[in-house]
């Protein structure tokens, strides 16, 4: 009798063992890329808000990086993955449909290095950024209104967390 | 201050009352007489030796028996764990390890175990895949909380874990989004280094002669772990699953050669 006990104790520790083993979690982060936040400030390093209608194109991609957006304070970018330089075209327009005005171009440039980073097989594959340096290049058409009028780097590196990365001057 | 002796005397003479009450019932010995006795099924007052202990009998009396013997050094034991190989086939990762321990008293069980973890991981939605294989070492005690020697032992024990791996990810199809290019990603050698503390509840059992077939669950505690900034690996050999803890278990099949395996039935000396 006690022999049959314990088999049958055994062989529910053995179902147990493996309904141990069997628990899987992916407990992936909830970002699932990185992204580089910058934010538009006055003269007096106040917020500011860009009332300008503005894309910004990637050098060399086929879409723009972000679209169309109005009454900005920030916006947050996605930078490339293997490039050692951004180039980034901040192209602004102030026209409407009835009073058409002609669209200017500013450009920032964002030297940085880029690290791969994982947490589980299940989940995806980010980049992390280190930014190293910023410079800009107003529209030599426009050089009275300049968009951008000074750039900072404010927090280097680009990771999961949302931190002011780079402020604009505007 | 002497007032303060006096009253810890006090509380040491009653205790020592109380204890001598229960061993002894109502019979009463001469004053300082401190080996331990019973009252016999014949009612007569007996002494019993060191190796001897009281016991109640199906009718209630008393009845002296002798201690099971445990010697110092009971034996020896070589272990392995089943759930290892069965997870090697099925899963995609395993803990195969074997353990030597050494018996004390039947109660103290020193233990060391060594293994091989393997992980080679796809993830279920990507082409990720995460690729370890390195030896785990863990150190430890097991504590027989089992007093009879009826070939059952019932552990509790703790592990102290350690390793040090490198481990290789890597997406094929990892894919630049501003860009839409393919970058295939290969990060190889990362290195890991782990340690870990385990409480350990465990049940084993005899199933002929020197074989014996046991279970352990075990709930880990990572103290140490260094890994490269690229990422902390999904799994680490011998610990599971990695974050701050862990569950796991064991079945081991161990031949466990030694001085108590065959059970001492007890022994009636007066009566």
């Amino acid at each position: 009798m006690m022999k049959r006990v314990n088999r049958l104790i055994m062989v529910a520790l053995a179902g147990m063992v493996c309904a141990l083993h069997s628990c899987d979690d992916t407990g992936c982060t909830l970002y699932n890329s990185t992204l580089c936040q910058i934010s538009f400030y006055s003269d007096l390093e106040l917020p500011a808000v860009l009332e300008d209608t503005l894309t910004v194109y990637a050098v060399g991609a086929e879409t723009p990086v972000y679209n169309m957006g109005t009454n900005l304070n920030m916006l947050k970018l996605q930078l490339s993955y293997y490039k050692d330089v951004d180039t980034l075209l901040y192209e602004h327009w102030m026209g409407t449909p009835e009073e058409p005005a002609p669209h200017q171009v500013d450009t920032l440039f964002i030297r940085k290095t880029d690290m791969p980073h994982f947490e589980s097989p299940d989940c995806g594959v980010a980049m992390f950024h280190d930014i190293k340096k910023v410079w800009w290049e107003n529209d030599s058409r426009f050089p009275e209104t300049p968009l951008i009028k000074a750039v900072y780097v404010n927090h280097s590196q680009v990771y999961y967390n949302s931190q002011d990365n780079i402020r604009i001057f505007i | 201050m002497r007032r303060l002796i006096i009253f810890t005397c006090l509380l040491l003479a009653m205790a020592a009352n109380c204890t001598w009450a229960q061993t002894n019932g109502d019979v009463k010995l001469p004053e300082g007489y401190n080996k331990k006795t019973y009252r016999g099924a014949d009612g007569r007052i007996y002494v019993l030796d060191e190796n001897q202990k009281v016991k109640k009998d199906k009718h209630g009396k008393n009845i002296a028996v002798e201690k099971e013997p445990r010697p110092v050094f009971g034996g020896f034991a070589v272990m392995t764990d089943l759930v290892g190989y069965v997870m090697k086939m099925a899963g995609s990762w395993a803990n195969m390890e074997v353990a030597g321990r050494i018996n004390f008293k039947e109660k103290y069980f020193p233990i060391a175990e060594v293994g091989i973890g393997t992980c080679d991981r796809d993830g279920k939605t990507n082409r990720n895949n995460l690729s370890i294989t390195a030896p785990y070492f863990r150190i430890g005690m097991d504590y027989n909380i089992n007093k009879k020697q009826n070939g059952n032992r019932f552990f509790a024990g703790v592990r102290y874990g350690f390793t040090s791996f490198s481990y290789d990810f890597s997406n094929p199809e990892f894919i630049d989004p501003l860009y839409n290019k393919q970058l295939p990603l290969y990060l190889e050698g990362l290195d890991g280094h782990t340690q870990w503390l385990e409480l350990v509840l465990g049940f084993e059992t005899k199933l002929w002669s020197f074989i014996r077939l046991g279970a352990n669950f075990r709930f880990k505690f990572r103290t140490v772990g260094d890994y490269e900034f690229m990422g902390e690996p999904w799994y680490v050999p011998g610990f599971g699953i990695n974050g701050a803890s862990a569950y796991g278990a064991t079945m081991n099949l161990a031949f466990d050669f030694g001085k108590t395996m065959k059970k001492q039935p007890p022994r009636n000396l007066y009566r």
